[in-house]
């Protein structure tokens, strides 16, 4: 197992180093120079010319990138041409932002869309499961940012009940509350989709447990049909579910630009969407690594827990 | 298919990206019974007609009498549906909201099978190279595939079209690009599991030419479960782009596209409700139509996944 790990690590070491390269080409061949939207159109030529020897954007493309890849491995990703703040400090705040968003869309997914998946399958072809199934479906077809848009109208701006925008009240404390009550829509928006996907496979895979000959058994032994689906079905029939979890996991990180726009959260996904426009290159290079360092590291994580929860599975 | 991750709805084996189990399309049956099978489907029908009059109406979006998409009136702004003779109202620059969910029809309909289609023959070409000749062309196409995987797809969308620069074909080509790691791992992986197969052997024994071998049996069998995984697809590529739109990536003024239009509705939000959830409306039901006429022609095509 620990070998395994081993090799997964080595191999993930290989992915983010091809990451960086994919994304450096990406931005450098990219038309647009950070200098020049910078400093604006009708800047002098040598003004240019000399902020463009500043930030290293005169140098051949791989000397900038072992440059860059240098100082990355010391831990310094530089700063952001735009804000002139180290880039770090930069990412880490909107990462955390990010992280409670996507962290706490995931909870919900989670717990809701086990439930109803569960509810549904022992009660197939009752209305829980129709109505279930087909809010699943209509759920999974909804925009993320048309939702957005609805609950901000509907709890901000008819009901007043929770507010639409930002992460803190302007002159709120900031205190655990207030950003509780910020997170709240824009949560329930992330987890709409992954609820609605969670629990279609909890669904389906319940209905294949329970068609296996070990529920026979159990059930024949007379178990009571509460025990049999607790003790016996429910187990077995997320192990493929957690595995599920975990792929959203690493969707929501990312897949929460859309979200972060419509309700001005000051995550990771809308600060890289600017930067990108604005060809802050340090910013981008350092933001994309961190989510896809992220995203890895939760795939090698469910895989593991693959093979934890269920021991036909080994990497050896 | 196997790692198509959220596109596909999930109680296909998206879950399992472990050992993906060996799919065997059978072809059982005639194109007849296929059809029947379509036509009991009642939630295929459902999607069947929610896409055709959606279609219907933006082919025919220049013959019927609706407003210019484009014009705008200033003075006669932000008319809630239903004043001023405008049906759904009008958005900040006075355009007929109507008339523009309408024409937007029209670009998100091609963008959704367009954007599928091409991710499908990028990704399925590779994926058909990679899994029958092997060796260092699967090695090196792998190892790109990984690298892709590990941008959040979002992002590596995003990426692109900051790269393409912004606009609605850009966008398209974007999601399409992003997509095309897992159509790629899912047809090697189908192709590995036919490759083997006696009747394969056989052919090859005979000798047929690999050309020969990759279009007489290989594709016929990898070709069903790649479709399925694309048509379940088109509504997720539909939702993407009308999303780059929204963030100002995709479509630009003044095209009437149901992402931009949803912008158009933010920025008003405060003061007109109806100018950004009109339109989402309108892809809410396009992408439930697509859906349901993926999910049917998975049940239809590949049995294994009928619940």
């Amino acid at each position: 197992m620990s070998r395994y790990i081993l090799q997964r690590l080595f191999g993930l070491v290989g992915v983010l180093f091809g990451v960086s390269i994919v994304l450096f080409l990406a931005l450098h061949l990219a038309p647009g120079d950070p200098a020049q939207l910078l400093l604006g159109p009708l800047v002098r030529p040598d003004d240019l010319a000399r902020l463009r020897e500043e930030l290293g954007l005169d140098r051949p493309l791989p000397i900038q990138y072992v440059t860059w890849l240098g100082h990355v491995l010391q831990g310094d990703l530089g700063r952001s041409i735009a804000s002139h703040r180290p880039v770090l400090i930069e990412i880490v705040e909107r990462f955390q932002a990010t992280a409670l968003l996507a962290g706490a869309s995931l909870l919900i997914s989670a717990v809701v869309g086990i439930t109803v998946g569960v509810l549904a399958a022992i009660n197939r072809g009752g209305w829980i499961d129709r109505a279930s199934m087909v809010l699943a479906l209509i759920s999974m077809s909804t925009p993320s940012f048309w939702l957005g848009m609805v609950f901000i109208i509907v709890f901000s701006l008819v009901l007043g009940v929770l507010p639409g925008s930002g992460m803190i009240s302007p002159r709120g404390d900031g205190g655990v509350l207030d950003v509780l009550a910020h997170l709240i829509l824009p949560a329930l928006t992330l987890a709409a989709v992954p609820t609605a996907v969670i629990s279609r496979l909890t669904r389906s895979s319940m209905l294949e447990v329970i068609g296996l000959d070990y529920v026979r058994t159990a059930r024949g032994k007379g178990l009571t049909e509460q025990r049999l689906v607790i003790r016996h079905v429910v187990p077995n029939a997320l192990i493929g579910v957690a595995t599920l979890v975990g792929i959203e996991a690493g969707y929501l990180l990312a897949g929460a630009v859309l979200v972060e726009t419509v309700f001005a959260w000051p995550g990771l996904g809308s600060l890289l969407v600017t930067s990108i426009l604005k060809r802050d290159f340090p910013l981008v290079q350092g933001g994309v690594m961190l989510i896809a360092l992220s995203y890895v590291l939760i795939n090698l994580a469910t895989d593991l827990a693959y093979a934890y929860l269920d021991p036909r599975i080994r990497y050896g | 298919m196997a790692e198509i991750p959220r596109q596909l709805p999930a109680d296909g084996a998206a879950s399992r990206p472990v050992a993906p189990i060996a799919r065997q399309i059978e072809h059982a049956g005639s194109r007849r019974s296929l059809l029947r099978q379509i036509a009991r489907d009642r939630w295929m029908m459902v999607g069947l007609v929610i896409v055709a009059v959606i279609a219907a109406l933006a082919i025919l979006a220049p013959l019927l009498p609706l407003p210019d998409p484009d014009a705008t009136e200033p003075a006669r702004r932000l008319a809630a549906p239903g004043e001023l003779g405008y049906a759904l109202g009008s958005d900040q620059l006075g355009r007929d909201i109507l008339s523009r969910i309408v024409w937007g029809g029209r670009t998100s309909l091609v963008i959704g099978f367009v954007s599928a289609g091409l991710a499908l023959v990028l990704g399925g070409a590779l994926g058909l190279m990679s899994g029958y000749f092997g060796g260092v062309v699967d090695n090196l196409v792998m190892r790109v595939v990984d690298t892709l995987m590990a941008f959040p797809y979002v992002l590596l969308a995003i990426l692109l079209v900051a790269m393409l620069g912004p606009g609605l074909v850009n966008a398209m080509l974007a999601v399409a690009i992003a997509n095309v790691s897992f159509y790629a791992r899912g047809v090697r992986s189908a192709v590995l599991l036919t490759r083997g197969q006696d009747y394969v052997e056989a052919s090859r024994s005979v000798g047929a030419s690999n050309f020969r071998i990759i279009a007489r049996q290989i594709l016929p069998n990898v070709l069903p479960t790649a479709l399925v995984a694309a048509s379940l697809n088109v509504g997720w590529m539909i939702t993407e782009t009308a999303g780059l739109s929204f963030i100002g990536l995709g479509a630009q003024p003044p095209t009437a596209d149901w992402g931009t239009m949803l912008a158009d509705g933010r920025a008003v939000i405060t003061v007109a409700y109806h100018v950004g959830t009109l339109p989402g409306i309108a892809i809410l039901a396009l992408v439930i139509g697509t859906n349901l006429i993926g999910e049917g022609l998975r049940d239809a095509l590949d049995p294994r996944f009928r619940g």
